[in-house]
C-alpha cells in the first residue's frame, strides 16, 4: 500500500486498523481508490518488473528490502553478476570484467581480460552484449562505480550503450542489513564479518593497477593470477552474499 | 562645471601644481542605426527605451551572417546585448538550440546570468539559463543538463567536465554558439591553457556532430584577428569602432613627486576627498588590496563619509551592496582593485583617478571608461608610482592618449602544455594520428614512450593511473604547489617557481590583511613554515640568471648589430634577498636554495665590440642599462605582467661572443612574448630610448634605467651608455 502516492507509515498504520491490507482491497476506499485502480492497471498481470521497479525506486531508497523481492518476477537466466577492474578511479582502461550467471545451485562465472591495453574495446563489446540479454544485474557498488565506469568507457569508444536494466547494487543493502554488526560496508569487512569467508593470499583492489602495470611491461602473466581470482571471488561473493540477504528478509516476513 | 572645478581644485591649499598635463579628449556623437528584429526581441528594446547604435546592428548582421567575430568596442559600448540580441533570435528560431558562454571568473558569470534571465523573462523564451561550476548543488546539476539551453561556466570548470562529455551529449550536441567574454583576460599560461582547452572542445563536439559559432568580446588589443586565431583556431571578423555617445573627457596628469611631503597615497585619498565633497561620483583604482583599503581609510578620515573600498575578497553580498549604491548614487566614492575593471554592472561616474598605471593601456582604459555618463563630461587623473613605465605615460601623454593598444599573445606551442592537453584530449576520447599536427605527433611518441599513452586500433588512449586532467593545473606550469603553513595550519598553496621568489626563508608574506614572515622553505617536501608576526618591513628577493642559446629560429642582420631569436636554456638562482623599511633598503641578506633550470623563447641583441661613443669601462653599465630600459617598455607592446619577462647582459657572452643583451620570457615553454618583442623591436627600442633620454634624472633614476627586480643591486649601470646603445639599436633597426 505504501507504493501508492500519499500513503506514507502513518496512513499505512491507520489503513491496516481500517481492515485494508492490499492495493486491491484499496479499490473501494474513497481518498486511494483512484490511485489504487491506476497502479493495478499500469502493472499488468503478469507483472512487468521494470514497471514495479520504477514505481518502487519512486516511493522507496534502494536499500529496501522490497527491490530484493523483484528478483522473484525475473527468471533466472535474465540475471547477471557483474564486477570491474580498472587501472586506476575514472577516466582509466577496464582491464577485467566478471559475469556471473545464476543457476539452479551454482553460479556460473564468465570473466573477460584484456591481454593488452587495446583489447578494452573487445571487452567492453563482450561485456555489453552480454548485458542486453540481462533484465536485472546485480553489483556490489556498481551504481557509483561499475556501471558508471562501463557507460563513461563505452561513450569514450563511441560504442552504443543503451541498455537500462533493473540495477540492484547490493552494497546498499548490506549497509542498512549490517548496519548494527559492521564497522563499515566493504565486502571485504561483510565477507569476513557475515559471510565467514576467508580470503587467503588476496590481492587488495587499490593494488590491481600495479599487478597488471607489472605484467605489461615483463609480459609474464604471473602478476595476472591474483587479479583474476580477486574479481572471480568478489562475483562469487556477490552471489553468497545475496542468498544471505534474501534469508534475512524471509526470517522478517 | 569641470572648469569650475579646476579653478578650485588649483586654489586649495594642499595643492602643490602637481598637475603638469590637461588633455581633453573630444565628444563623440552616437551614430543610432536600425536592424529589423523579431517582434519579440524588439517590443523588448521598445519597453526599455533602447535604440541601437551602429556597430551593434553590425554584430547583429555578421553573427546572423554566421560568422564568427570578435568584439572590441569600447567599455559601455552595449557589447554584451549587442550579441545576446541575435543569439536569442538563433535560439527563437531553432527550439532545441544551445548557447555556451564562458567567463574567466565564477563571480562575472553569476552577474551575466541576471541579465540573461530578465532577458528570457522579457522576451518569453524558455532557456533556463544556468550557471554550472564548482559551486552548482549537486541537485540541479542533473536538470541542468538535461534541459538548460544556455550555461555560463568558467573554463577551469569545462576543463573537469569534458571527460564526461556523455552526460552532455543533449547539449553538446544542440551547441550552436560559444559566447568567450571578457576574452583579453586569457593570456600567459593560463591563456594557453584555455586556448588548448577550446581545441579540445572543438573535438569533442565534433564527436557529436555541432560546430558552432564563436563570439568573442574584449578590451580594445592591437591584434584582435590574430588573437582570436590563436585562441580559437577560427578566422573570425574584428568588430572595434564603438557609435555610441560620449561627452567630452579631461585627462589630468599628476605627478605626486612634485610635493614630496605627501605621499602619493595621501594626496590620491585628498583628492578623492575633495572631488565626492564637490558632488563628483569618483572610482578610485589602485594596484593592491592594501592600498585600496588604506586611501579609502584617508579619505573618511579627510571627511569623505561616503567613501567605501572594493575588492574580490569581499563576501558576494558586500559587493552586491556597493555596487547597487554605486548605481543608485548612495555612495559618491570607491576605492578599488582591478576587480570592478569591467564585467560588473556598476552604471558609470563622474571621474575616474587611476593610482598608478594599471600595466597595460588596456587595463587603463577600462578603468578610465568607467566615467562618463551619456554625453556628460567626464574627468580622469592619472597619479604615476615612481617606476619606468608609470613615469614614462607621464611624460608622453600623447601616448598615454593615443588609439594604440598592446598586443595580446598566448603560446599554444608551449610544450609543456601542449603535451598535457594531448594527454587530456586522449582521456576523452581515443586520439587519431589524423587529428593531430606533424609538431603534436612528436609530442605523442615522446608521451607514449613514457607509458602517458598506448597506441590501439582506434587511437592513442590515456593509461595513466592518476586522473589526467589532475596533472597540470589551469593557471599555473609548475604542477603540485607548495603548501604554506603556520602552526600547522594551512593558508594557501604556492607554484614551487613562485615559492621560490616569494616564500624564501626570511620573506615577509601578505594573507588576509596579515603579515607573515617564513621560517623555512623545503621544496622537496612541498612545505613552508610561517610565523604570523607584526613587521613594519617588506622584503625582495634578487635573482641572477645564466641564459645558454639552444637554438636560432630568426634572425635580423643589422649594419653593425645581429637581432636573433629561439630557444634558450635559463638557470636560475636566489642568491639573496633586501629588507625594505618605507623605500629604503635596510638590510641585504644572503640565500641557499638550488637552482632552477628551464627551457623557454627568447631574443638576443649582439653588440660590435666597440660601440662608438661608449668607453669600455662604461660598456656593460650601457648595456645593462639598456635591458633594463627594454624590459621596461615591452608592457607597451604586449600584455604580460612585470614578472613575465626577464634579461641578462653581458660585455662577452659565451656563445656569441660578443657584448649581448637577452631577453626571454619567464615562463617555462614560454609564452611568445620574445617573438613579439623581437618583431617590434625597433619601436621597443625607440620607446625606451625616449624613456632614458626624456628622463630628468642626471645618472639614471627608478623612473628610467633602476630595475625593482635586478639581482646584481643595479650596478653597474650607466644612463649615457645605455642612450648611446639604445640609438644605435634604433637607427638599424629601421626598416622600409
Amino acid at each position: 500500500m505504501r507504493l501508492l502516492f500519499g500513503i506514507g507509515a502513518r496512513f499505512d498504520q491507520q489503513l491496516r486498523e481500517d481492515g485494508y491490507s492490499s492495493i486491491p482491497s484499496l479499490l473501494t476506499h474513497p481518498r486511494f481508490g483512484d490511485t489504487a485502480a491506476q497502479l493495478l492497471a499500469e502493472w499488468k498481470d503478469p507483472l512487468d518488473p521494470a514497471q514495479v521497479n520504477t514505481t518502487l525506486s519512486c516511493w522507496l531508497p534502494a536499500s529496501h528490502p522490497l527491490f530484493l523481492q523483484l528478483l522473484g518476477l525475473v527468471p533466472r537466466e535474465k540475471m547477471l553478476f557483474f564486477d570491474l577492474e580498472t587501472m586506476g578511479l575514472f577516466g582509466v582502461p577496464i582491464i577485467l570484467a566478471a559475469i556471473g550467471r545464476p543457476g539452479a545451485s551454482e553460479i556460473r562465472i564468465t570473466q573477460y581480460l584484456a591481454c593488452s591495453l587495446d583489447e578494452e574495446i573487445a571487452l567492453l563489446e563482450r561485456v555489453t552484449e552480454a548485458l542486453s540479454h540481462a533484465s536485472l544485474i546485480l553489483s556490489y557498488n556498481g551504481k557509483s562505480f561499475d556501471w558508471t565506469t562501463l557507460r563513461e568507457r563505452c561513450a569514450y569508444y563511441g560504442l552504443p550503450f543503451d541498455y537500462a536494466p533493473i540495477h540492484i547494487d547490493l552494497l546498499h543493502h548490506a549497509r542498512r542489513a549490517y548496519r548494527d554488526r559492521l564497522s563499515n560496508a566493504q565486502l571485504q569487512t561483510v565477507e569476513e564479518g557475515i559471510l565467514e569467508i576467508e580470503r587467503t593470499e588476496d590481492l587488495p583492489s587499490e593494488a590491481v593497477p600495479k599487478y597488471y602495470e607489472a605484467y605489461l611491461k615483463s609480459g609474464n602473466s604471473g602478476p595476472l593470477v591474483p587479479i583474476v581470482n580477486h574479481n572471480q571471488q568478489d562475483v562469487a561473493t556477490l552471489a553468497l552474499l545475496l542468498s544471505h540477504l534474501l534469508m534475512l528478509t524471509a526470517h522478517a516476513h | 562645471m569641470l572648469t569650475d572645478l579646476l579653478a578650485q581644485l588649483t586654489g586649495e591649499s594642499w595643492y602643490h601644481e602637481q598637475i603638469t598635463h590637461i588633455a581633453k579628449v573630444p565628444a563623440a556623437k552616437t551614430e543610432p542605426a536600425r536592424v529589423a528584429l523579431p517582434p519579440i526581441l524588439q517590443n523588448y528594446l521598445d519597453g526599455k527605451g533602447i535604440t541601437l547604435y551602429k556597430h551593434q546592428c553590425k554584430v547583429i548582421e555578421v553573427v546572423r551572417a554566421g560568422k564568427d567575430v570578435i568584439i572590441t568596442t569600447p567599455t559601455a559600448s552595449g557589447k554584451t546585448l549587442a550579441f545576446n540580441l541575435p543569439i536569442f533570435e538563433g535560439l527563437l528560431a531553432d527550439p532545441q538550440g544551445c548557447a555556451l558562454y564562458l567567463y574567466p571568473l565564477k563571480a562575472l558569470a553569476n552577474d551575466q546570468r541576471g541579465k540573461l534571465l530578465e532577458l528570457e523573462r522579457e522576451t518569453g523564451l524558455d532557456l533556463l539559463p544556468s550557471v554550472y561550476d564548482g559551486d552548482t548543488p549537486a541537485g540541479k546539476r542533473g536538470r541542468i543538463k538535461q534541459v538548460s539551453r544556455l550555461i555560463l561556466t568558467n573554463p577551469h570548470a569545462l576543463h573537469y567536465y569534458l571527460p564526461w562529455h556523455h552526460q552532455w551529449s543533449r547539449f553538446f550536441s544542440n551547441l550552436r554558439y560559444i559566447v568567450i567574454d571578457e576574452a583579453h583576460r586569457y593570456r600567459g599560461v593560463f591563456g594557453t591553457n584555455v586556448a588548448l582547452l577550446l581545441r579540445r572542445l572543438e573535438r569533442i563536439l565534433n564527436h557529436y556532430g555541432s560546430s558552432p559559432q564563436v563570439i568573442l568580446s574584449s578590451a580594445s588589443v592591437a591584434n584582435p584577428v590574430d588573437y582570436a586565431r590563436a585562441l580559437t583556431g577560427r578566422e573570425v571578423v574584428s568588430i572595434d569602432k564603438g557609435t555610441s555617445a560620449r561627452g567630452e573627457r579631461q585627462v589630468l596628469f599628476w605627478d605626486a613627486l612634485l610635493d614630496p611631503s605627501h605621499s602619493i597615497t595621501t594626496q590620491a585619498a585628498k583628492l578623492l576627498a575633495f572631488l565626492t565633497s564637490a558632488g563628483v561620483q569618483t572610482l578610485c583604482f589602485t594596484g593592491s588590496r592594501m592600498m585600496a583599503e588604506l586611501i579609502a581609510r584617508t579619505a573618511h578620515g579627510m571627511g569623505a563619509r561616503k567613501v567605501l573600498p572594493y575588492r574580490a575578497g569581499y563576501l558576494p553580498r558586500e559587493r552586491r551592496e556597493i555596487e547597487s549604491g554605486l548605481r543608485e548614487r548612495q555612495i559618491e566614492g570607491v576605492v578599488s582593485t582591478s576587480a570592478l575593471e569591467a564585467g560588473i554592472d556598476i552604471g558609470s561616474l563622474d571621474a575616474v583617478i587611476l593610482v598608478g598605471f594599471p600595466g597595460s593601456l588596456l587595463s587603463a582604459w577600462q578603468q578610465a571608461g568607467r566615467a562618463g555618463r551619456g554625453s556628460d563630461p567626464s574627468l580622469i587623473v592619472y597619479i604615476p608610482y615612481e617606476n619606468p613605465l608609470d613615469r614614462y605615460f607621464l611624460h608622453h601623454p600623447v601616448e598615454f592618449l593615443g588609439e594604440e593598444r598592446e598586443r595580446i599573445v598566448i603560446q599554444p606551442d608551449n610544450p609543456r602544455l601542449a603535451a598535457w592537453h594531448l594527454t587530456c584530449a586522449a582521456a576523452e576520447l581515443p586520439l587519431r594520428p589524423e587529428e593531430v599536427s606533424p609538431k603534436e605527433g612528436s609530442l605523442l611518441d615522446e608521451l607514449a614512450a613514457n607509458a602517458v599513452l598506448t597506441k590501439t586500433p582506434r587511437g592513442m588512449i590515456y593509461r595513466g593511473r592518476k586522473r589526467a586532467h589532475e596533472i597540470l593545473s589551469m593557471d599555473s606550469i609548475a604542477g603540485e604547489g607548495i603548501k604554506l603553513t603556520c602552526e600547522g595550519k594551512l593558508l594557501e598553496t604556492m607554484d614551487p617557481l613562485r615559492a621560490r621568489r616569494d616564500a624564501y626563508p626570511g620573506a615577509v608574506l601578505l594573507h588576509r590583511g596579515e603579515t607573515y614572515v617564513v621560517e623555512d622553505l623545503k621544496l622537496e617536501e612541498g612545505v613552508a613554515r610561517l610565523r604570523q608576526e607584526k613587521v613594519d618591513y617588506y622584503t625582495k628577493s634578487m635573482r641572477t640568471s645564466v641564459v645558454k642559446i639552444l637554438t636560432v629560429q630568426e634572425s635580423h642582420s643589422c649594419p653593425s648589430i645581429a637581432i636573433e631569436r629561439g630557444r634558450a636554456q635559463v638557470t636560475e638562482s636566489f642568491v639573496g634577498y633586501k629588507t625594505i623599511h618605507f623605500d629604503r633598503t635596510i638590510s641585504v641578506d644572503a640565500l641557499d636554495l638550488p637552482a632552477h633550470t628551464y627551457e623557454t623563447d627568447a631574443l638576443w641583441i649582439t653588440f660590435p665590440r666597440d660601440i662608438s661613443g661608449i668607453p669600455p669601462e662604461k660598456l656593460l653599465g650601457g648595456l645593462h642599462g639598456a635591458e633594463h630600459a627594454l624590459i621596461a617598455m615591452a608592457p607597451l607592446l604586449v600584455l604580460c605582467e612585470r614578472d613575465d619577462i626577464d634579461g641578462v647582459s653581458t660585455p662577452l657572452h659565451e656563445e656569441t661572443g660578443l657584448p649581448t643583451i637577452l631577453i626571454f620570457d619567464e615562463i617555462e615553454g614560454g609564452a611568445g612574448l620574445a617573438e613579439v618583442l623581437f618583431t617590434s623591436l625597433h619601436r621597443l627600442a625607440a620607446e625606451a630610448l625616449k624613456l632614458v633620454s626624456d628622463c630628468p634624472c642626471e645618472n639614471g633614476c627608478p623612473s628610467c634605467i633602476y630595475s625593482p627586480r635586478c639581482g646584481n643591486y643595479n650596478r653597474p649601470l650607466d644612463k649615457e651608455g645605455a642612450i648611446r646603445a639604445l640609438c644605435l639599436l634604433v637607427e638599424e633597426t629601421v626598416r622600409d
